[in-house]
């Protein structure tokens, strides 16, 4: 199973990186989920393979279970990669909205100006979203 | 402070710490930090004949790492602390004479003192990691001292440059063998290497990496032309640091390595040709040179080269030899350069063509120079004729061409040291004086003459009393340093005539006629360029500029190719760990197992290949249910259902994202010619990480998993240990975390504010909620 475990992290790695690599901000959003359960999985398979499940129950042998420790590791990184993905994704969104999708290039709006002048209005962005 | 080793290193610090922040006048902090290296050298002197061998940590920083301050103290690193010591308090004592009261003066006496405790430590640390420490702290503190006199000399600013790159470069190369030591054969103190078992390719490697050290810090060939740039200092400090005790650092680690590494074949075929080379072009060049104190310098170098020779040659009479050298050169030659002061404080110039006939008016200072430089020389009675006799005695063993060669070197380099000893006692002292400034030349005050004088007695003494040397100090000395006591003749000034006695005799003859009659015929233009300084400089700008050149290609550069970099870097390393599986590794595999990986490789490779966004987060999504099938099928229901709640709600977002993008947004084309090298790099990344997946895999006792699976319903009346651990044992933790996603929430919001559309939707409506739990 662990052998399983090691192809299925090499491959959802493999294309992680190929995604994140990539122009196009959604698809980096794209691979950097897939990174996220990459790791997820590299850390439980560490742990290494056990038939059952970490329950305690009257009659089953210790040695038997899964090492819990992995397990409540990766629970709490889940919820972690959730909310930095759904980060992500608001970060492409408001890209986007500035007319940008290409990650590495100015965004087609500011092609042009002055980096002072895309600052400023940034800065009255913000300002009106204060107001807002 | 129980351990009065602590007390010996730290009194001279505390006296040059409070030298340098009260302000004291220079007489004050000089007398100060001379009461504190004199109370050092008590402290040396009542630890003599002690308890001998390692000590206890007496201060821990990382002791699973073996780091920590351990003092060793044997007659060997007692012998150099008393010698740093001694002649740190006679330096001392020498410069508040020396400088005239300013801020110039206050700081050279206060980083003396610095310097003196920096340098005790190092003699005495058992620990290598402190031992690098100090190491590194007396480069540091001769950076300073040399460019002491701040922005008036230029030249001096980047000589201490030069020198600590060259010093601290080699220091690293140290700590690299170090760490090797420690980290493969589990060596962290010097007083565990002699009877430590080394595999051979580790031993070779630590001792290849503790050479440049060696060769840097004791300024041999090709690293040796920092030591006459170092002359920028005052004269005290080059007396001190320059050729009594810093430089002696290198030779004190080949002093410490030797029980373990002096079998080692790389030894004697680095130290002897280094050594020899140094030996040779040290003495040349003090042939050739005006300055006396430039001459001094490059004389220093040559002894070095001298010394770094015989330790080479692995031999314990050879280590004998090496170590009664040693003292003897650090007090003739930091006799000799406070000489050089007092000459120059008396005649304002320290230029052999304008001195002459000083002896006339400085008679003390004048015998003190003789019978230095006698020393220096090699000629009986005085001390340096004692080591100079022994190392000669020890070449004549041994193996042909090692032994050829270090012959060669040392008859070689010792001729040119009588030759310009005796160039410089002449010059100096005898005849007329050649410039105004010496006919006018007063005697040196007593400040400045007791030193050089104690200095001079010392080795005046040292010669006939060779059978006290011998039994109170060399003997014990050598013992302490191989580990078991060495069979020798005991030390004499008298051995009767034999091969040696007769070069010696043969040596200081030819070296004196040479200087006397010979050498302005053969050397009429020494050369004298600043060879290594300029190419030192100018490759050091070549590394700034391709440091400059990298960095301006990689500045504009996008996050991906960052990312690229940064996965490259963390994952290539990994491939070394590719291996077969184990048969355990299979444990569990099922037709249902396989067929989850079968089809997540599927939809990966649809992903790879879908244009839509909205097909993107639908297969996306697919992926998270494989994965946490996968979970399952790893025995963490937990992790499942998790997954599978993330998942709904990532797909959710997901799509309302897409519906919060500008209609008619562009989808920019792929750009097919970054493929290879894009492919190249997931394939690094995802073998990396699977290679270490398998790597990590360990049968065996389980600690941690029976901890939890024990106190989980014993501590916290639970049966599901992962709930209990997140809930109760890592409880705060868990709270923090959903703070990361309230953050993160906040964030989205903040970023969508202000991104209207004109006719589109508000802005990041819905925000974002907190997690599943």
């Amino acid at each position: 199973m662990i052998l399983l475990a090691a192809f299925a992290v090499a491959l959802l790695a493999a294309a992680g990186t190929y995604l994140v690599l990539d122009r196009r901000a959604f698809r980096v959003v794209v691979g950097l989920a897939l990174l996220t359960h990459a790791a997820n999985l590299t850390v439980l398979a560490a742990g290494g393979w056990a038939p059952l499940a970490p329950i305690v129950r009257p009659a089953v042998d210790s040695g038997e279970m899964a090492d819990p420790l992995p397990h409540a590791l990766v629970l709490t990184a889940i919820v972690i990669s959730l909310a930095m993905s759904l980060y992500l994704l608001a970060v492409f969104v408001a890209t986007a909205r500035r007319g940008g999708v290409e990650l590495g290039a100015a965004p087609a709006s500011d092609a042009g100006r002055a980096p002072e002048e895309v600052a400023a209005e940034l800065g009255a962005g913000k300002a009106a979203g204060e107001r807002g | 402070m129980t351990e009065p080793l602590s007390l010996l290193v730290l009194l001279p610090a505390l006296a040059g710490a409070v030298g340098l922040a009260a302000r004291l006048p220079v007489r004050w902090a000089a007398a100060l930090t001379t009461a504190a290296s004199a109370g050092s050298v008590a402290l040396a002197a009542a630890a003599w004949g002690g308890a001998d061998g390692p000590r206890a940590a007496v201060w821990s920083w990382a002791p699973g790492l073996g780091v920590e301050v351990a003092w060793r103290a044997n007659a060997a690193t007692l012998a150099l602390a008393l010698l740093v010591a001694g002649i740190g308090a006679l330096v001392l004592q020498y410069a508040g004479a020396y400088f005239q009261d300013g801020p110039v003066g206050r700081r050279a006496v206060g980083l003396l003192a610095l310097f003196e405790a920096a340098m005790l430590g190092l003699v005495l640390s058992d620990n290598l990691f402190a031992f690098y420490v100090f190491w590194e702290l007396t480069s540091l503190c001769s950076y300073f001292l040399i460019a002491v006199e701040g922005a008036e000399k230029p030249e001096a600013h980047a000589a201490a440059g030069r020198a600590l790159l060259l010093t601290v470069g080699g220091g690293l190369a140290m700590l690299m063998g170090f760490v090797l030591l420690a980290a493969g054969a589990g060596v962290t103190r010097f007083s565990d290497l002699a009877g430590a078992d080394l595999p051979p390719g580790l031993a070779v490697a630590a001792l290849a990496l503790c050479l440049p050290a060696v060769i840097t810090k004791s300024a041999q060939v090709p690293a040796h032309f920092w030591l006459p740039g170092a002359m920028a200092a005052p004269s005290p400090v080059s007396a001190y640091l320059h050729s009594a005790t810093m430089v002696k650092a290198g030779l004190v680690l080949l002093l410490f390595l030797f029980p373990a590494f002096a079998p080692s074949p790389l030894w004697a075929l680095v130290l002897v040709p280094v050594g020899a080379a140094t030996c040779v072009w040290g003495s040349y060049r003090a042939l050739g040179e005006d300055d006396v104190k430039l001459l001094m310098a490059w004389s220093t170098v040559s002894q070095l080269g001298l010394l770094t020779l015989t330790l080479g040659l692995g031999t314990e009479l050879a280590l004998r030899a090496a170590t009664l050298h040693l003292f003897a050169h650090a007090l003739f030659k930091a006799g000799l350069f406070l000489t050089v002061g007092a000459v120059d404080h008396a005649a304002h110039t320290r230029s052999l063509s304008a001195l002459g006939g000083l002896g006339r008016r400085a008679p003390l200072l004048a015998g003190a120079a003789a019978l230095l430089a006698a020393s220096m020389a090699g000629v009986p009675p005085v001390v340096g004729f004692l080591s100079k006799e022994l190392i000669l005695k020890k070449a004549m063993l041994g193996e042909w061409w090692i032994h050829a060669l270090a012959i060669g070197g040392i008859v070689a380099g010792s001729i040119g040291t009588v030759a310009y000893s005796s160039r410089f006692f002449f010059e100096t002292f005898a005849g007329e004086p050649r410039s105004g400034g010496t006919r006018e030349a007063h005697a040196p005050g007593a400040g400045l003459l007791a030193a050089p004088l104690l200095l001079a007695l010392a080795v005046l003494a040292g010669g006939p009393a060779a059978p006290w040397v011998e039994r109170h100090f060399l003997a014990p000395v050598t013992a302490a340093l191989a580990g078991a006591p060495v069979e020798a003749v005991p030390l004499s000034l008298w051995y009767g005539v034999n091969a040696a006695f007769v070069l010696s005799l043969a040596i200081v003859t030819f070296g004196y006629l040479f200087d006397r009659w010979l050498r302005l015929r053969l050397l009429p233009h020494a050369w004298a360029g600043e060879e290594g300084a300029v190419a030192f400089d100018r490759f050091f700008d070549r590394v700034q500029r391709l440091g400059g050149a990298i960095a301006a290609a990689l500045a504009d550069a996008p996050p991906r190719i960052y990312a690229a970099i940064a996965l490259t870097v963390a994952l290539l390393p990994a491939w070394t760990r590719l291996a077969p599986p184990r048969a355990a590794d299979l444990d569990g595999a099922s037709p249902l197992a396989a067929a989850v990986l079968v089809l997540l490789a599927m939809v990966l490779a649809a992903l790879l290949a879908a244009h839509s966004r909205l097909t993107a987060v639908l297969l996306l999504s697919a992926v998270g249910i494989a994965v946490a099938a996968l979970f399952r099928l790893l025995s963490a229901p937990d992790l499942m259902l998790t997954q599978l709640l993330v998942e709904v709600l990532t797909t959710v977002f997901f799509v309302l994202a897409l519906r919060l993008l500008p209609p008619g947004l562009p989808q920019p084309p792929p750009r097919p010619e970054s493929r290879a090298p894009r492919a190249a790099v997931a394939a690094i990344v995802g073998v990396g990480l699977g290679a270490l997946v398998l790597a990590v895999q360990r049968d065996g006792p389980r600690p941690l998993r029976d901890f939890f699976l024990r106190a989980a319903p014993e501590l916290a009346q639970g049966n599901n240990p992962v709930n209990v651990v997140l809930v109760d044992f890592r409880g705060l933790d868990t709270a923090v975390e959903s703070l990361v996603v309230v953050l993160a929430a906040f964030g989205a919001v903040a970023l969508l504010r202000g991104t209207e559309l004109p006719g589109g939707g508000g802005p990041g409506e819905g925000g974002r909620r907190g997690g599943p739990r």
